[in-house]
């Protein structure tokens, strides 16, 4: 299905049950949380990191649009919290949790934290990417929210669309099939 | 410095810079290919990270890149940008001749883009260099056949570490004769802007 890009929501489209259904963008740094039929669009994930956080229960899910691992001294003035892996995670938990979702019954997959250019990013330390994922994994441990699926690593860019109807994420990338997890 | 107080003096500085760096790139690659290079007005954007990459036909659409970074006395990365079919067309006029395409998966074409990469970046940031009297060296050129949002935000992530806008400096050149249009990009760590304006004698 060909969309056009747009700022979100991006397009509503006939669901299955014929209810409209509408696709939501995460920008760079972004977040959003929606309910079901309603869809969480990232592009273009290279170095960034896909936080899917779902309720099957409540049927109710975040994403976020991870760019940076936690960094306590970065975030003075941020402007906007939802770029580091930690403070994406809390205001998302927090959304969630004013729609009905019981922290104790969502779980998470996550996307992206690739090494796009791996023989210029590994200078003095570990590359963006893995230091993302990293930070994702750690905020979720903390948080005890289980990983379902885990999709990062490598040397190419994936596009995720999360189904608040049924949970499932799919992935796209570049010359390369289809997932769906 | 923080690229969201950037005033229309700094970015008109920014845009004149990219105009003489991309020049001496345009003459570089003129002469690699025989061909006139056409330069397009250079664009200097300051944008909320969620819209960085959309200025590139989506951010989903392929591109074939070109990174380096941009180390010395000012750090960045430097970015190529060419739809598939133009990257095709380039590496052609270069291994098999005028007219000619390339197979993009095939790791000649990739070494010979990334040296077309290398000498652009080069050509740029040595004028870039001559202009400021600081010391800009590229990286090794590394390719990459992949969406542009994902191949952009790798660059645009270390200005993040820096502030909540990217700037991008882009300029867009043809090259006559071959349907070959490239983009260029410097994306410079905010933390070297003041010292990039102040070469010039732009104070903040």
């Amino acid at each position: 299905m060909k969309r056009e890009i747009t700022n979100s929501p991006i397009a509503p489209i006939a669901g299955a049950s014929g209810k409209t259904v509408t696709v939501h963008r995460v920008g760079m740094g972004e977040y959003r949380v929606d309910t079901a039929p309603n869809r969480l669009l990232a592009f273009g994930l290279g170095s960034c990191v896909g936080v899917f956080l779902y309720s099957r229960e409540a049927a109710v899910g975040g994403l976020a649009h991870v760019m940076l691992p936690e960094g306590a001294h970065l975030r003075r003035g941020t402007t906007q919290p939802a770029k580091f892996a930690d403070l994406a995670l809390d205001l998302m938990l927090g959304e969630l949790a004013r729609l009905g979702a019981d922290a104790s019954r969502l779980s998470a997959k996550i996307f992206g934290g690739a090494n796009m250019f791996p023989m210029i990013e590994t200078i003095g330390r570990a590359p963006i990417g893995e230091r993302n994922v990293a930070a994702v994994r750690e905020a979720l441990a903390r948080a005890g929210i289980p990983i379902e699926a885990d999709e990062t690593g490598g040397e190419f860019g994936r596009t995720v669309e999360a189904d608040l109807a049924t949970g499932i994420a799919t992935v796209k990338a570049w010359n390369r099939p289809t997932l769906k997890v | 410095m923080a690229i969201a107080k950037l005033t229309s003096l700094h970015l008109d500085t920014l845009q004149e810079m990219s105009n003489i760096g991309v020049g001496q790139a345009a003459t570089a690659l003129s002469q690699l290919l025989k061909r006139r290079i056409d330069i397009r007005i250079p664009r200097v954007a300051v944008t909320p990270f969620k819209h960085a990459a959309d200025g590139f036909g989506g951010p989903e659409s392929p591109v074939a890149a070109v990174a380096l970074r941009m180390g010395g006395d000012a750090q960045g990365h430097v970015l190529l940008l060419f739809e598939p079919a133009s990257a095709s067309r380039m590496a052609g006029v270069l291994t098999v001749g005028p007219g000619q395409t390339a197979d993009l998966a095939d790791p000649m074409a990739h070494s010979v883009l990334q040296e077309v990469g290398n000498i652009l970046a080069s050509a740029y940031l040595n004028a870039l260099g001559r202009l400021t009297g600081l010391v800009l060296l590229p990286s090794i050129p590394v390719f990459a056949h992949d969406m542009v949002g994902a191949v952009v935000d790798t660059a645009l992530i270390e200005q993040g570490e820096a502030g909540d806008v990217a700037l991008v400096m882009e300029t867009a050149f043809d090259v006559e004769g071959e349907a070959v249009t490239g983009q260029m990009l410097l994306l410079p760590h905010p933390q070297s802007l003041e010292r990039i304006l102040r070469a010039v004698g732009v104070t903040l």
